[in-house]
C-alpha cells in the first residue's frame, strides 16, 4: 500500500519512531517526503559518547545526562530502541552498584539498537554489569550458578513457551547453558574467559553436543525460531500495537529476521512499511512510557533539561516510575496501562505542573511559553478556541476529542471565583493561562496515548 | 471487635494505652464494598528461601544440614523451635512470641502442580490462580468484582497496578506513599488552582464513556485521584505504637496501611510486593537474608501493635507468601537458585495457629525429578481459605476448576 503522506500520519510515525513531531517537523517531513523521512529516522546515530566524571557521580545525575541528550538529541530512534532494550535485557544498578559500568551497559544496548541481534547478545554476556547482575562472574565449573542461563533464555531469547505454548527448554537445558557459560567473568573492570573455571566436559542442549561454549549456545539462541518470533511480538508491540506471540505480524517480522541474518533493523523497517502499523488500530495504542512522554513533552514545548537541577529530573523519572540504568527487577518496567495507574499519572500531573511553570532559574526546566503562540504580534487575534487548537497542534494531540476542547475552552476563560476571564493573549494571560492550558494538556488522558 | 487484657496489658506504659484509638466514622461517599475484615498481603517477591525462614533441622533425621545446606544451614542451637522438627530463624523472635500466643499459622510445602520456576511465570501463577500463569485477571481482582462495591476497598501498595488486583472491573489504587496526593498547581497563581482541577476532572469526565478502554481507564484513574486526594487531605493522624524497625521498606508500607486503615476510608484489602529474596549468591554475607526475615518478623509485630491500639487486630489478617522457595541444595555461589515448595504465614488474632501441614520430607530419595521437594499443600487451597474462612467470598469463584479443600486456619 503506498502510504498517504500527510500530517497525521507523518505525526504517527513520528510519534512511534521519535518522541513526537514540531509543526516545524511535520512541513518538512511532509516537504521530503515518506522515503526520506524514514530513512533519516531509520539512520543510527553516532555511538554514545562518555559522560563527564560529575555525571557519573549519581543516578539521578546521570539519568539527567541521558533525558538531556535524548531532548536534544537528532537520531530519536536509537533512543527508543535503546530503551526497549534496556527494558528487555534489564539490569540495574540497585544491584550493580558501579554507574561506570551501567553506562557502558545501556550504551551497548544503544549502539547496537539497529544492529546484529547476535552482536547484541553476545555483547550483554561480556558485559560487566551484566555478570554482576545475574551473577555469571561467579559461574564456575564446579560450582555453577544458573542465574544467566535461565534468564539468557526466558527473557533474552527464546522465552518460556513457544507460539503454541509448548516449553522452549527444560531444567536440564538450564543447567547445560549454565556450564556453557562457566569461565565466562570479569577481571577487573573488563571481561575475561577464564579457561580453568570454564567446564569442559561434554554438554548436550538443542541437538549440539561436546565440550560447548557460551558462544555456541548464543549461535543457537540467536538462530532458534522462539528468539525470531518472541522478537517480532515484542518490537511489533512496542512500535504499533500489543499482540499476542502467536499473532500472524509476529511471524512475518521473523521471517524479516531470519532472511537478514538476525538483523534488527530490517524488522523495524519492516513496522514501518506495515499496511497495519497505518491502520487505525495502530492510532494512538500505545501508552507513553515515563521517558517517552518527559522527553517528547520538552521537545514539543522547545523546553530544555537543566542539568544543574538532576535532582528535580531524575526524581521526577523515578516518581512517574521509569527509574532508568535501575529498572525495578530482572523484568524491567510493565509497559502499557500499569504505567498510568494512580501514582504514575499523579506524578504526571505534578511533572507536567513543573514543566508548564517553569520560569525562574530555579525550575528544572527552561520553558517560554510565548514561544508556541507564533508571532507576538498575531496574539491579539486569537480567541478561547484558536488558542486552543494552536496549542494542541504544537502539543502532538490535534485529534483531541470534542469533550477535551470544550473543557480547555471552558479553562481558558475561567476567572477566579467562577468570573467570566476575557481571553485577551498578552504576556499576563499567557503566564497564568498558556501555562495552565499546557499542563492539563500534558497531564490529559489523550496525551498519554502515543 | 474486643481489646483483650492481655492485648491491654502489653501497652501500659505506652501512650497509646492512654485511651484506645477510635477511627473516625466511615464516610459514606467512600465506603468501599461494606466489608469489615482486613486482609494484607506481603508478597515476598524474588522467591524467599524458605528452608531457611522455616528451618527443617529434624526432618528426615537431620538430612537439612548435613545433605543440602553445608554452609548455609541455621545452627539447630540458634533455631526458634516450633515443634520437635523445625522453628524459626533466629531472628523471627517477634513473631515466635506470636506463635507460641496461637496468632500464627504456618502452612509447610506450599506449591502446585508441576512448578514453574521462572518468577515472571510463577508470580503471574500465585496472583492469578491460574496454573497456566497467562490470564488477565488476580484471583483477588475476582473476589472484588464478585463483590462489587461503587468505591475501592483494595489498594496495590506498589507502583502500579499488581496482577493480583487487576481485571476487578473497579478502580484499584495503586500508591506507596500518601504524600504526593495533592493536586499540582502553579504556586504563582493560586488563585487559578480551582480552575485547574475543575478542568482536569472536565477533560477525564468526558472521555468516561470513551471506546478506547485506555481512555476510558485513565479517566477513571484521574476522577479517583481526586478523590482520594480528598479523602487523603482529610485523612486524621494517626500516631503509631508500633516499634518498627527503620527499613525504609516494608515498615513504611505497613505503617501506610495502619494509617489508612485508621483513616476507615473502606480500603481492606492491601497488597504490598517486598523485593530482595533472589538470594542467588552471598545469601548470608553480612547476615543478609537472615536479617531480612528478621525485619519482616519485627515490621509484622509491630503493626500487630498498632492493630491493637486502633481496636482492628480480631479484625486483620496477614498473610505471608513468596513465588517460590528455592533449591534445596546451596548453590557453589553459597546462595540458592529458584526451588518449589515454600511456607505460607497467615498471622492475626482471628487465626487458629501452629503448624498447620507437616514439613516435606527431606529425605533425598523423596525429591521430585527436578531434586526439589514435594508439595504438600496447594496455593490455591491457602488463599481459598482466606477468601472462604476470612472474606466470606467464594473459593470457586477465585479458583475455578481447582477442587477446594479448606485449610482451617481461620477460626
Amino acid at each position: 500500500m503506498a502510504i498517504t503522506w500527510n500530517a497525521a500520519n507523518a505525526a504517527h510515525l513520528y510519534r512511534r519512531a521519535g518522541f513526537g513531531a514540531t509543526p516545524k517537523q511535520l512541513d518538512k517531513a511532509l516537504a521530503q517526503g515518506f522515503e526520506k523521512t524514514l530513512a533519516a529516522l531509520l539512520k543510527p546515530d553516532k555511538p554514545q559518547p562518555k559522560p563527564k566524571k560529575k555525571s557519573l557521580s549519581d543516578l539521578w545525575r546521570l539519568q539527567t545526562w541521558w533525558l538531556d541528550r535524548m531532548v536534544k538529541g537528532s537520531h530519536p530512534l536509537s533512543d527508543k530502541l535503546a530503551l526497549f532494550w534496556h527494558n528487555h535485557f534489564a539490569t540495574a544498578n540497585s544491584k550493580v552498584q558501579n554507574l561506570k559500568w551501567l553506562h557502558r551497559h545501556v550504551k551497548l544496548l544503544r549502539d547496537h539498537a539497529l544492529g546484529n541481534f547476535r552482536d547484541l547478545v553476545d555483547g550483554v554476556s561480556r558485559d560487566p554489569a551484566m555478570l554482576i547482575w545475574l551473577d555469571n562472574w561467579q559461574n564456575w565449573a564446579d560450582s555453577i550458578n544458573e542465574n544467566y542461563a535461565r534468564e539468557l533464555m526466558e527473557l533474552f531469547t527464546t522465552g518460556v513457551l513457544d507460539k503454541n505454548g509448548q516449553p522452549n527448554y527444560t531444567e536440564d537445558d538450564v543447567i547445560a547453558v549454565a556450564r556453557a557459560f562457566t569461565g565466562w567473568t570479569l577481571d577487573g573492570e573488563e571481561f575475561f574467559f577464564n579457561d580453568w573455571l570454564h567446564d569442559h566436559g561434554s554438554k548436550a542442549f538443542k541437538g549440539l553436543t561436546g565440550d560447548l561454549d557460551g558462544g555456541d549456545i548464543i549461535d543457537s539462541l540467536v538462530a532458534d525460531p522462539a528468539t525470531a518470533q518472541r522478537l517480532g511480538q515484542k518490537l511489533w508491540s512496542y512500535f504499533a500495537f500489543p499482540i499476542a506471540l502467536d499473532d500472524p505480524l509476529a511471524d512475518e517480522l521473523a521471517a524479516v529476521y531470519v532472511a537478514s541474518g538476525h538483523e534488527i533493523a530490517p524488522m523495524v523497517e519492516a513496522i514501518f512499511r506495515h499496511d497495519a502499523f497505518w491502520s487505525d488500530t495502530a492510532r494512538r495504542a500505545l501508552v507513553k512510557a515515563p521517558v517517552e512522554w518527559f522527553v517528547g513533552s520538552l521537545h514539543l514545548l522547545r523546553a530544555k533539561v537543566r542539568k544543574d537541577h538532576p535532582y528535580d529530573i531524575g526524581g521526577a523519572i523515578q516518581a512517574m516510575g521509569q527509574s532508568i540504568y535501575n529498572p525495578p527487577s530482572v523484568f524491567g518496567w510493565n509497559e502499557g496501562l500499569p504505567w498510568v495507574a494512580t501514582s504514575g499519572l499523579l506524578e504526571r500531573a505534578a511533572t507536567a505542573e513543573s514543566v508548564a511553570d517553569a520560569r525562574d532559574k530555579w525550575a528544572p526546566v527552561t520553558f517560554k511559553p510565548g514561544k508556541l503562540l507564533g508571532k507576538e504580534k498575531d496574539w491579539p487575534t486569537l480567541d478561547g478556541p484558536a488558542l486552543v487548537a494552536l496549542l494542541l497542534a504544537a502539543l502532538d494531540l490535534p485529534d483531541a476529542s470534542a469533550s477535551t476542547l470544550v473543557a480547555l475552552q471552558g479553562y481558558a476563560a475561567a476567572g477566579e471565583d467562577g468570573t467570566i476571564l476575557p481571553v485577551v493573549v498578552d504576556d499576563d494571560y499567557v503566564d497564568l493561562k498558556v501555562r495552565g492550558l499546557v499542563a492539563l494538556i500534558l497531564s490529559s488522558p489523550e496525551y498519554q496515548m502515543s | 471487635m474486643t481489646f483483650s487484657r492481655r492485648d491491654f496489658l502489653k501497652f501500659v506504659t505506652l501512650p497509646a494505652a492512654a485511651g484506645l484509638l477510635l477511627r473516625p466514622q466511615l464516610r459514606a461517599f467512600f465506603a468501599g464494598d461494606g466489608g469489615t475484615r482486613n486482609l494484607v498481603l506481603i508478597d515476598l517477591r524474588g522467591g524467599c528461601d524458605g528452608l531457611n525462614m522455616v528451618v527443617p533441622f529434624g526432618v528426615n533425621g537431620g538430612t537439612y544440614s548435613s545433605e543440602f545446606r553445608q554452609s548455609l544451614a541455621i545452627p539447630q542451637a540458634d533455631v526458634l523451635p516450633l515443634s520437635a522438627q523445625v522453628g524459626l530463624n533466629p531472628r523471627m523472635i517477634a513473631l515466635k512470641s506470636h506463635f507460641d500466643l496461637g496468632r500464627l499459622a504456618v502452612v509447610q510445602g506450599v506449591s502446585y502442580p508441576d512448578p514453574d520456576f521462572s518468577h515472571e511465570v510463577a508470580q503471574a501463577i500465585w496472583q492469578t490462580g491460574e496454573l497456566s500463569g497467562f490470564a488477565p485477571q488476580g484471583w483477588l481482582a475476582k473476589y472484588l468484582h464478585a463483590q462489587g462495591g461503587a468505591s475501592p476497598s483494595a489498594v496495590a501498595v506498589d507502583g502500579s497496578i499488581t496482577l493480583l488486583l487487576d481485571g476487578s472491573g473497579g478502580f484499584v489504587p495503586a500508591f506507596t506513599d500518601i504524600g504526593q496526593f495533592e493536586f499540582p498547581y502553579d504556586p504563582w497563581h493560586a488563585a487559578d488552582k480551582e480552575n485547574r482541577r475543575a478542568a482536569y476532572a472536565a477533560v477525564a469526565a468526558g472521555l468516561a464513556a470513551s471506546s478506547k478502554a485506555e481512555l476510558a481507564a485513565m479517566s477513571g484513574t484521574s476522577l479517583g485521584l481526586l478523590d482520594l486526594i480528598d479523602q487523603f487531605t482529610a485523612l486524621p493522624a494517626f500516631t503509631h505504637v508500633g516499634a518498627y524497625p527503620e527499613d525504609g521498606e516494608l515498615s513504611d508500607l505497613l505503617k501506610l496501611v495502619a494509617e489508612l486503615l485508621y483513616g476507615n476510608l473502606g480500603l481492606r484489602i492491601f497488597h504490598l510486593p517486598y523485593g530482595g529474596w533472589d538470594t542467588h549468591a552471598d545469601q548470608e554475607k553480612g547476615d543478609y537474608h537472615s536479617a531480612r526475615l528478621g525485619t519482616l518478623s519485627d515490621a509484622m509485630a509491630a503493626f500487630h501493635q498498632d492493630l491493637v491500639a486502633m481496636g482492628l487486630a480480631d479484625d486483620t489478617l496477614v498473610v505471608v507468601f513468596s513465588e517460590f522457595g528455592r533449591t534445596v541444595y546451596q548453590n557453589g555461589s553459597k546462595g540458592t537458585d529458584h526451588g518449589t515448595v515454600t511456607p505460607v504465614l497467615a498471622f492475626g488474632n482471628a487465626v487458629s495457629g501452629g503448624l498447620i501441614t507437616p514439613h516435606p520430607s527431606m529425605d533425598p530419595a523423596d525429591l521430585t525429578e527436578d531434586n526439589e521437594l514435594p508439595m504438600v499443600a496447594d496455593f490455591r487451597d491457602v488463599f481459598g481459605t482466606v477468601v472462604e474462612s476470612w472474606l466470606g467470598g467464594s473459593a470457586a469463584v477465585c479458583f475455578p476448576g481447582h477442587a477446594f479443600g479448606n485449610l482451617g486456619f481461620v477460626a
